[in-house]
């Protein structure tokens, strides 16, 4: 049975590019979120500082009005995660790429332009769906023999990981580039705000007075290689992928249960795939969005399964903000870089943290690390846990 | 592939709604294809249902009854779909798009989300277990039976598989304005089908091979090699394709666009009705041939005990 081997990581985030970027800006406790004016207001927002012009001369493609933002960021992380590495091309390669807004960016145009008719363009909607987002990313960057997209909301490039890890273990594939993208849209910012749930100052995950969420946006790609691949192409091994497992909740559309037992089950499923003890875990990469639910039967869920031992975690999210489809598939690239970098990110805003344990952490903690787990929860009870290890 | 055994389907769609595998009657020809409505209050209790879209209660409707009917507890919950919940996504686009944008219902919203359908369906049955949504054009339902492939292979015994896609009008208004013919936009379809999947517990019908190419290639030449591969005698195969054009070849062919009309998932109701062609032992292997768009397609090759 062959490892799930991770040769190539790409990202880009409110914290700028690449993976070893984004390492020093956490170690150093740099915050991607920053004002986002929005008509005569502003709200707190993880951007990317790129336009969608920029977008498209970094990744060599012509820029277009119809070419969604999430097709653009998406496509620039994974040619980052392609660029120092060499393609193997005896095995065929899959794709899977998690998404939720996907061209929503510009479907909102057709309907802002709805009172005047002559402004209406139908061709906005050809990115409207997520599969034309993956498809656009896939055309790119090679012959891919299968592509796919997932969308299960935040837990979606998560779920994307999972099934490459599945592909490769099963030997149904050698060569897997998995991940996700998502990009700032009205869309999911009047729908968090509706929901009452979008902090209007900078978010505090894990602190009794968090009040929301911040969203973000970016994109993040981890090329997947079997054994025989790695033989094949020379390319070392960064980490592992050695666990996963995805659950469901179902206890409510989208609030998480009170003891979290979707996460729960997630996370000793992957533990158990992993074949790893609770307290081999030395970091966990939380969900911990900010909000007063998740992060409450977040943490009621860790207690649950780490029997009072917690490992060290912290949620990355008051850096970069929530990125939704692209949120697993970023913290699944900083947990690998913690895993590299011997370090455990802190928890960005704290001031007066939901439990007094030292192990939420304040600050960046330098220590060895063996094991990392990254947790993603969404809308729908989708409940993703990933293991990752040192290669 | 090992084979996954099909126990059950349950589909809705323009010709009605359709229980089991027996062949119902099935009306040609039909001038729209709007799916019609079951009895969604039977299995959805009545204050969820108030809420959902048709989407969600056509794959609710679906899948809830092939639950009732099996009594089993999923190990994965599987669904494909290829726009998703579009009367709720254009519904909150529209919200939050009016001038007088105030306090607005976070509802549309929420169940705009393309996990809605395999989130509900967990919610509503309390599943823990497997739960994925796979989003990928005209291929969403080849993606999910792929993964209910992959998931058999990592131990999930009882699987439920769906497949489900609404209309609503601006499609049609979208298609007017990207040039399509009127003829053309009255075959817009909309449909939820879905499976008892095993590949442990046999049953008279399964599934032999799944195989999605997405560049595109020469469909026949592309037909021909799957059947060759899989074994399969091209005279005791029915073809059931999604699109409305017959081809020259030399085997029986059957299209559910006239059926069903056309939308992503469609290829969940011909899988269905291959189910009722070979449980009624016509044939003794069915293909259903995705060739919604000629860039790249999908096969699905059933077979008979």
């Amino acid at each position: 049975m062959t490892a799930v081997n991770i040769t190539g990581l790409g990202v880009v985030s409110a914290l700028g590019v690449g993976a070893a970027h984004h390492f020093n800006q956490l170690k150093s406790g740099v915050v991607g979120i920053a004002r986002y004016p929005r008509d005569e207001d502003f709200l707190y927002a993880g951007k990317v500082n790129f336009t969608n012009r920029q977008l498209a001369a970094l990744c060599g493609v012509q820029f277009s009005n119809y070419t969604s933002r999430t097709a653009l960021l998406g496509l620039f992380a994974a040619k980052e995660a392609l660029s120092r590495i060499k393609s193997v091309r005896k095995f065929p390669a899959a794709f899977v790429n998690g998404a939720t807004v996907g061209g929503m960016d510009l479907s909102e145009q057709y309907f802002a332009g709805k009172s005047n008719p002559a402004q209406r363009d139908a061709r906005v909607f050809e990115m409207h769906d997520l599969g034309a987002n993956t498809t656009f990313i896939a055309n790119h960057l090679r012959d891919f023999q299968y592509v796919n997209t997932i969308s299960t909301a935040c837990s979606s490039a998560a779920n994307s990981i999972m099934q490459g890890a599945q592909l490769i273990r099963s030997g149904e594939f050698q060569y897997v580039l998995v991940g996700g993208t998502d990009a700032l849209c009205d869309f999911t910012i009047e729908g968090f705000k509706s929901l009452m749930v979008y902090d209007s100052a900078l978010c505090q995950p894990f602190d009794i007075n968090r009040r929301g969420l911040n969203l973000g946006e970016g994109a993040a790609y981890l090329l997947l290689e079997s054994d025989e691949c790695i033989k094949e192409s020379g390319n070392p091994c960064l980490a592992k992928v050695v666990g996963w497992a995805n659950r469901n909740d179902a206890f409510h559309n989208t609030g998480t249960s009170p003891e979290g037992i979707g996460a729960q089950k997630a996370m000793l499923a992957a533990l158990e795939i992993a074949n790893l003890q609770p307290a081999e875990i030395s970091y966990i990469n939380a969900h911990g969005t900010g909000t007063l639910n998740n992060d409450l039967s977040e943490l009621a869920a860790m207690e649950a399964v780490f029997e009072g031992q917690l490992p060290d975690f912290s949620s990355t999210k008051g850096a970069i903000g929530h990125t939704l489809a692209a949120s697993g598939a970023i913290e699944a690239v900083l947990s690998i870089t913690s895993l590299l970098g011997n370090c455990a990110f802190g928890n960005i805003g704290l001031t007066d943290p939901m439990t007094p344990s030292q192990v939420l952490l304040r600050k960046p903690k330098t220590k060895e690390i063996h094991h990392v787990m990254s947790n993603s929860f969404g809308f729908g009870g989708n409940s993703t846990s990933l293991i990752f290890s040192k290669g | 592939m090992q084979k996954l055994y099909i126990h059950q389907a349950v589909s809705i769609s323009a010709q009605g709604f359709w229980v089991g595998f027996s062949l119902p009657v099935l009306r040609e020809n039909l001038q729209r294809y709007r799916a019609i409505d079951a009895d969604y209050k039977s299995v959805i209790p009545a204050m969820a249902l108030r809420r959902m879209s048709k989407i969600t209660k056509m794959a609710l409707w679906c899948g809830l009854t092939v639950s009732k009917n099996t009594g089993l507890d999923w190990d994965g919950i599987i669904v494909g779909t290829g726009l998703g919940n579009l009367a709720d996504t254009e519904k909150f686009l529209n919200l939050i798009s009016s001038p007088d944008l105030g306090l607005i219902s976070p509802t549309a919203f929420t169940q705009s989300s393309h996990n809605t359908l395999s989130g509900q369906l967990a919610l509503q049955l309390k599943n823990h277990g497997y739960n994925m949504t796979h989003v990928q054009r005209n291929f969403s339902f080849e993606n999910a039976l792929k993964d209910a492939s992959l998931q058999c292979q990592f131990g999930l015994k009882a699987i439920l598989l769906g497949a489900a896609d609404e209309h609503i009008p601006l499609l049609d208004h979208l298609a007017k304005e990207a040039g399509y013919e009127e003829a053309d936009i009255d075959k817009f379809g909309e449909g939820a089908s879905f499976f008892q999947l095993s590949a442990e517990q046999p049953s008279e019908i399964f599934v032999r091979d799944v195989l999605v190419k997405t560049a595109g290639e020469d469909p026949l030449q592309s037909i021909g090699a799957f059947l060759e591969k899989n074994q399969v005698d091209i005279d005791s195969t029915l073809l059931i394709s999604t699109a409305d054009t017959t081809y020259d070849f030399k085997m029986k062919q059957r299209s559910v666009a006239e059926l069903a009309g056309k939308y992503m998932t469609s290829s969940g109701i011909a899988v269905h009705l291959a189910c009722s062609y070979l449980a009624q032992q016509d044939y003794q292997y069915v293909l259903v041939w995705n060739n919604h768009s000629t860039n790249g397609l999908g096969l699905i090759l059933l077979g008979h005990a």
